[in-house]
């Protein structure tokens, strides 16, 4: 994946198209289709050649939809999902009164 | 934990100074922080040829999306993942590259553009004039044409 990236990021203005058109269809569901995107996006901006108002918006409805899957991805949670939290109690989400001494 | 100092337990919860970089532990997660910043990368590059073209229309266009990723409050856990940070870095550049490029002109239209995340690594406030000095911890960048 990351070598057709640089590979369609090297191609030019004539990769552009097809790259905003594999953007609009990602599906946004899971790690692999997120990391597709991100690959798209790092390949557009290096392909981009003459920038439009519609490359623009493309990269807007892009991270629009980013965005709105971390707010789902967020809701999901149960606990705080983070992997350096060194305690128990942290990281089932039970921070306490923590400005107790 | 229970030998820190109060201040530095809280500065640790609160997200502010000193705090842990932290991120989601689950793919998915981590891959849509790293969506959002590659996006802005994107429009970074962007930047730079509509910059050098002198295409005002574009950079107008590109303008609200970089400051929405400055300003607006992390969705999810983005704020506390470092590729959030990251982010909100490469949309202050690519504004940087609208101001001093050929759309230089459009300064007056992009200010005052200030990021205001609270971990101290992105405080920045975009002006046009005289430099001034630093005043209640953010710190002015004068753009010259």
């Amino acid at each position: 994946m990351r070598a057709a990236s640089y590979g369609l990021g090297a191609a030019g203005q004539a990769a552009v198209s097809p790259l905003l058109e594999m953007l609009e269809q990602t599906e946004w569901s899971n790690g692999s289709s997120a990391a597709c995107a991100r690959r798209i996006l790092h390949a557009l901006g290096e392909a981009a050649e003459r920038v439009s108002l519609s490359d623009v918006a493309g990269v807007a409805a892009a991270y629009d939809c980013c965005c709105a899957e971390l707010k789902r991805y967020e809701a999901t949670l149960t606990a705080w999902p983070l992997h350096n939290w060194d305690e128990p109690a942290e990281a089932a989400g039970k921070s306490g009164d923590i400005f107790a001494a | 934990m229970d030998a820190l100092p109060a201040q530095a337990k809280g500065l640790r919860y609160t997200g502010t100074a000193g705090v842990i970089q932290s991120e989601p532990a689950d793919e998915f997660g981590a891959e849509l922080h790293m969506v959002a910043a590659t996006a802005m990368q994107c429009l970074s590059a962007f930047a730079e040829k509509v910059a050098a073209a002198d295409d005002a229309e574009v950079a107008r266009a590109m303008a609200p999306l970089l400051m929405r990723c400055i300003l607006e409050p992390e969705p999810g856990y983005q704020f506390e993942a470092r590729h959030g940070t990251h982010a909100r870095e490469v949309a202050a550049q690519a504004l940087l590259k609208l101001c001093c490029g050929k759309t230089s002109a459009l300064v007056s239209e992009l200010t005052p553009v200030r990021a205001d995340a609270s971990n101290g690594a992105m405080h920045s406030t975009f002006v046009t004039g005289e430099l001034s000095k630093p005043k209640d911890g953010l710190r002015n960048v004068t753009l010259l044409n």
